[in-house]
């Protein structure tokens, strides 16, 4: 499914389109060809032949492990989904490098109509972010390259839409439709006058908020600048007028009672534990009586040892070492423990909305109060 | 901050994990894949020049640029790249045979 251009996606020659698409072609074969091959070859092969020399089939993830990275076919295939990983940057990278004076002038054109824009360069940046570039992608989403700087937002939204070999809509989107739609369905009461979408990067899923709910007002905050630059001007682009802060998503600077809808997507899973237990916490200080926090996600991390083991590839293969915290919560104790009553919890689970292949688990979850 | 508009191209965080016997050979197969993007893109580049002049128009370099590749030949390069990665990747992604022992698992 080819990408919407709109005025901020980078433009690319004949050679950067053709390249891009046998990327995302290497990402499909992988995803959806070799993936599914993997689980079938670890219980017609491996697993048997484990089972023969130890009198039984693995039984922990350290078993699968050991048996898997000794698999040329799985080590193969993880060479193959790496290499593929680290090509995709580098190769949207070089177009993005290209014509990067040219986006920023244009951003900062089409930043001057609808919405806002607030950055704030003391904000002190997590160890979290800053120790480990996410995805693979260099310099991560908070590295300036150059004077307002869009160089991460441009890479992310032409890069991802490659990721997902287009299975994120044309706009990039169907996860925030998806979390849209979860709320709207779980809480047909809610009009939410006051919106805020956490972790909201270049604004993928914040744009379906403000598209669901036409009457609020939408905020979105991140802690990279290069991705709120490039998120204002493509909200700008593409119509929408909302309001880009940067700031810390566990605990920024809006006073208590704030909103009445707060949302994140895939921000969760690239987050420590305590890190998640304090972003739940500012959820409950910021909402007003009757809001609602809705974070979609992971909703729980598998136990079979064979689907633990892969659910981890990303940790160790893709730069996204906290993974396993977001499958791993506790709920409703963890939304307990931020003030939330039990009760009022609330899981949605949506499998599928995204590389289904391997997100069998996924959904959106969180919590009303009171 | 500001570096000069030059893009890292090398992420933050844990060293690349080893995948095959070797670093080296890592490198060398991820080097393999980009280079396989561009004969991908030379293939289709010359794919645009046979069908301009299969249209009488003259390959020049704005037309290979504005040429939009219908819904169709967009399907017929998709199922060429899918038939080369499955020529590249052949090797490289070779499944034990049954009751072989995983390469490398130390023997009881």
């Amino acid at each position: 499914m080819p990408q919407s251009q709109h005025a901020m996606l980078i433009e690319e020659t004949h050679d950067e389109r053709a390249r891009d698409a046998f990327i995302a072609s290497l990402r499909e074969y992988a995803m959806s060809e070799i993936y599914p091959q993997l689980r079938k070859h670890y219980d017609q092969v491996l697993a048997p032949g484990h089972a023969e020399r130890h009198g039984e089939p693995p039984a922990s993830v350290d078993r699968v492990r050991a048996v898997m990275e000794n698999s040329m076919f799985y080590m193969g295939y993880s060479l193959l989904v790496r290499g593929t990983q680290e090509l995709l940057w580098d190769t949207v990278g070089e177009a993005v490098e290209r014509q990067l004076p040219a986006l920023i002038e244009k951003a900062d054109a089409l930043r001057a109509g609808k919405g806002s824009l607030t950055l704030d360069a003391s904000l002190p940046l997590p160890n979290y972010t800053t120790a480990v570039d996410i995805h693979v992608m260099p310099g991560g989403f908070h590295t300036d390259i150059t004077e307002n700087d869009v160089f991460a937002g441009a890479l992310y939204d032409r890069g991802v839409h490659l990721f997902a070999y287009g299975g994120l809509g044309p706009l990039n989107d169907e996860l925030g439709v998806a979390t849209a739609a979860a709320v709207r369905s779980q809480f047909p009461d809610l009009a939410p006058g006051r919106i805020l979408d956490l972790g909201c990067g270049a604004g993928h899923a914040t744009l379906p908020l403000a598209a669901a709910f036409p009457a609020a007002e939408v905020h979105g905050v991140d802690l990279g600048a290069p991705m709120l630059r490039y998120a204002s001007a493509r909200a700008a682009a593409l119509g929408q007028a909302i309001h880009f802060s940067q700031d810390d998503a566990t605990r920024t600077k809006f006073p208590d009672a704030s909103f009445d809808l707060i949302t994140s997507t895939l921000l969760l899973h690239e987050m420590p534990r305590p890190a998640i237990l304090a972003l739940f916490r500012e959820c409950h200080r910021l909402l007003r009586p009757g809001g609602v926090m809705a974070h979609h996600d992971l909703l729980r991390w598998p136990d079979e040892p064979f689907d633990a083991f892969m659910m981890a590839w990303t940790t160790r293969h893709n730069n996204e070492p906290y993974e396993r915290a977001s499958g791993t919560l506790k709920f409703p104790a963890d939304c307990v423990a931020a003030g939330f009553d039990a009760a009022d919890v609330f899981v949605v689970a949506q499998p599928g909305a995204y590389l289904e292949e391997v997100y069998q688990v996924s959904g959106i979850r969180g919590a009303r109060k009171r | 901050m500001a570096a000069g508009n030059k893009r890292r191209r090398f992420a933050n965080g844990p060293r690349r994990p080893k995948y095959l016997a070797s670093v080296d050979a890592d490198r060398a197969v991820m080097m393999i894949l980009a280079l396989a993007a561009d004969v991908s893109a030379l293939r289709e580049r010359l794919d645009t020049h046979e069908r301009l002049a299969a249209a009488e128009r003259l390959p020049a370099p704005d037309a290979v640029e504005r040429y939009a590749p219908t819904e169709a030949v967009a399907a017929a390069r998709a199922a060429a790249r899918r038939a080369m990665i499955d020529r590249v990747t052949r090797v490289l992604l070779e499944p034990e045979p049954a009751g072989a022992r995983a390469a490398g698992e130390a023997p009881e």
